[in-house]
């Protein structure tokens, strides 16, 4: 191995904490508009890397959203994505004054970097350029997400099998890169790494996990890769629930923060542990003067992404509340499309009452 | 009769960092140039943690060697690890590794003191830091071809072997937890990187060996699609065997010689004074009561221990554990 091989192998040391606690230069103005973003799948494969027998079929026809969910939750080596859902979801986002697409793009687009990464059906890149034209037009601000959790990271094929290699930096190096430029330098780069755990991956035919330093190490890598470009990263916060000394101390506030709770119940005084952590990190994160964009979804419930903007509302400073998202994490399939509006509407409603 | 004793030359086997968080370790045992006065310590410091350098000192390996000779000891398994600078893949080793040419001479000297040296590599992604970067590519079509070369040029070194250890024990997140880097291979994927390891060691005519703690937490997979040629090695290192005392999951653990038995696996039961100094002892009055004869291949004591003198003086009491089983069995 090369020296410059085993430095790359001890990213803690390569990769040390970046001096970016001061965002003065990151900080909201008064006048910027409020996020009300939406997270949308152009790619699904984030989850399974195997296939359950009931859905081994590749042209079985889901019935119901739940079916599609479930069909399309494994590996699947081609699109799973409707146009015509996704024009609709849009232009109902526009309708109801969101202003923001965090597109999970995974696989689904065919890099110029890494084409072997790319599933059949995947958007060329001239395709994905009039997509974020039209998003624009919609008053819609395109973001790209992807998520380089080992557990969300099946999108990466061969490479997901090799993280925190020299090749591993190297191509996660030239997609970031390439994706900046494909959406012309966003203001953020959502990169997930979210439940990293072997509980989230159990279900998995390969399970990963980087722990210590070396989590760590690798964030401040995708991070650097994304603000030497003058894009702000953005993560799930989750990795707090369960280490939050370790989070405040070596978390950067340059990171904008995605807490994320889905229940129904948000009374700290009600709630037990663990959904009491997860309410209450939305207050920590404020305490810590974290930048956010908490994340509500109708995964779960109905009610959840309104009572989400009620509460961080409350309890976060308007100077760090950067806005809010739903992640309603279902297919862009057509058999999806009323739960997608759903997520809108409430969406809408919010906006409405804020 | 196998009598076979589990020794290190490659040491970097469980943690991918220096920082071992043991109680009673002495302070500052993550550093390489630490002088470790205890057994305990260098257990901690050679083998528990990873070592950029050979863990080794060749006068313990000689005095063991000839020990186990003189004890009436026929085999030895060697951890190769990264201890071995590989003609195929030279970037595998540590500092000080052996040549190849080493590794043959000492396979000869081995075999003159009436011992078979038997190769062990452990595929098991709980105990592969010796692979280096490699091990972080497990089940990758580079992870494959790099284990191919090493189980051919190993069969040919050892001058096609009758057994290939491949251990395979530990692959869970448990066992994993303080490493930086945890891999497990779940579902189909633990079988079909097994079937690969075995089958590159079959095809060269060689006998394939495992540790068999998978079947303690998936039985019925294991007992569905173990193949029968492949040597079991269950391991125990308590102080109690009667079945109806134990509690699980210490139960299950001895209770799975019994299992393998029942299946009809060929056994090396493999006991340690890792925990207890009966163990070796009452591994051996155990397995003779409850394993046909025809698939008792012989026993195995694992001390667990690096080759390093701090260790000497229990390296030996291993061997001794396994002159008294000897002589008051067979």
């Amino acid at each position: 191995m090369t020296m410059a091989g085993i430095a790359s192998a001890i990213p803690s040391l390569t990769h040390s904490k970046p001096d970016f606690n001061q965002t003065s230069s990151l900080k909201k103005s008064s006048d910027q508009k409020l996020i009300w973003a939406n997270l949308l799948h152009l790619s699904y494969n984030m989850w399974e890397d195997n296939v359950p027998l009931k859905y081994r079929d590749e042209n079985y026809q889901c019935l119901t959203c739940q079916e599609a969910r479930e069909w399309a939750h494994p590996y699947r080596p081609f699109l799973t994505f409707d146009d015509l859902t996704w024009n609709t979801l849009l232009q109902e986002m526009a309708d109801v004054g969101m202003n923001m697409v965090v597109i999970d793009l995974g696989d689904a687009v065919q890099y110029e970097s890494h084409p072997e990464i790319a599933v059949r059906n995947a958007w060329t890149k001239e395709k994905l350029g009039s997509e974020l034209v039209k998003m624009r037009k919609l008053g819609l601000e395109p973001i790209p997400k992807l998520n380089f959790a080992t557990t969300h990271d099946i999108w990466m094929g061969e490479y997901s099998r090799m993280v925190s290699t020299t090749k591993y930096y190297s191509v996660c190096r030239d997609l970031i890169s390439e994706v900046i430029e494909l959406f012309g330098t966003p203001r953020f780069f959502h990169i997930g790494m979210d439940e990293e755990t072997a509980g989230h991956q159990s279900r998995q035919d390969y399970a990963v996990i980087r722990q210590n330093d070396l989590w760590w190490g690798d964030l401040y890598f995708y991070t650097d890769e994304i603000e030497k470009k003058g894009v702000r990263a953005w993560v799930w916060s989750d990795y707090a629930w369960n280490k939050p000394d370790l989070f405040f101390r070596k978390m950067p506030k340059s990171v904008l923060q995605s807490n994320w709770y889905y229940g129904t119940e948000f009374d700290l005084n009600k709630l037990k542990d663990p959904a009491k952590t997860y309410v209450k990190l939305y207050n920590d994160l404020e305490e810590h003067g974290y930048d956010q964009i908490p994340t509500g979804s109708n995964h779960s419930n109905d009610i959840n992404m309104e009572a989400t903007v009620d509460y961080g509302k409350k309890v976060i400073d308007q100077s760090r509340l950067y806005g809010f998202m739903t992640a309603p994490w279902r297919p862009t399939l057509a058999p999806c499309l009323d739960r997608h509006k759903e997520a809108i509407a409430q969406m809408g409603r919010a906006i409405k009452n804020y | 009769m196998i009598w076979a004793n589990l020794l290190h030359l490659g040491s970097n086997m469980w943690e991918d960092h220096p920082y071992i968080t043991w109680p009673n370790v002495s302070e500052g045992i993550y550093r390489d140039d630490f002088n470790c006065q205890t057994c305990r310590d260098a257990i901690a410091w050679g083998l528990r943690a990873y070592r950029p350098f050979l863990v080794f000192e060749e006068p313990v390996w000689n005095t063991v060697l000839q020990k186990m000779s003189d004890a009436g000891m026929n085999m030895v398994i060697i951890d190769l690890g990264d201890g071995v600078k590989y003609e195929s893949h030279p970037e595998i080793a540590v500092k000080n590794a052996w040549s190849v040419d080493k590794l043959r001479l000492e396979l000869v000297k081995i075999r003159n003191l009436g011992m078979e040296p038997i190769p062990k590599l452990n595929f098991a992604t709980s105990h592969d830091a010796w692979l280096g970067e490699y091990s972080k590519m497990v089940s990758t079509s580079k992870y494959y071809s790099v284990c191919q070369d090493l189980i051919r040029e190993v069969i040919e070194i050892f001058d096609n072997p009758r057994f290939f250890h491949l251990g395979m024990d530990e692959e869970t997140a448990q066992h994993q937890r303080t490493y930086n880097y945890a891999i497990m291979r779940q579902n189909d994927l633990w079988w079909d990187d097994l079937h690969f390891y075995i089958n590159e060691v079959e095809k060269k005519g060689v006998r394939s060996w495992i540790w068999s703690d998978y079947g303690w937490r998936h039985p019925e997979l294991f007992f569905k699609k173990m193949p029968k040629s492949v040597l079991q090695s269950n391991w125990y290192y308590g102080s109690g065997f009667d079945l109806a005392q134990l509690k699980e999951p210490t139960k299950n653990y001895v209770k799975f010689y019994n299992d393998l038995e029942n299946y009809g696996y060929d056994q090396v039961p493999t006991g340690s004074n890792w925990s207890h100094e009966t163990n070796m002892e009452d591994t051996v009055d155990y397995c003779k009561k409850n394993i046909d004869p025809a698939r008792l291949l012989g026993f195995m004591t694992a001390p667990w221990l690096p080759t390093l003198s701090t260790c000497l003086d229990k390296h030996l009491e291993a061997i001794n554990q396994i002159n008294r089983a000897i002589k008051n069995n067979y």
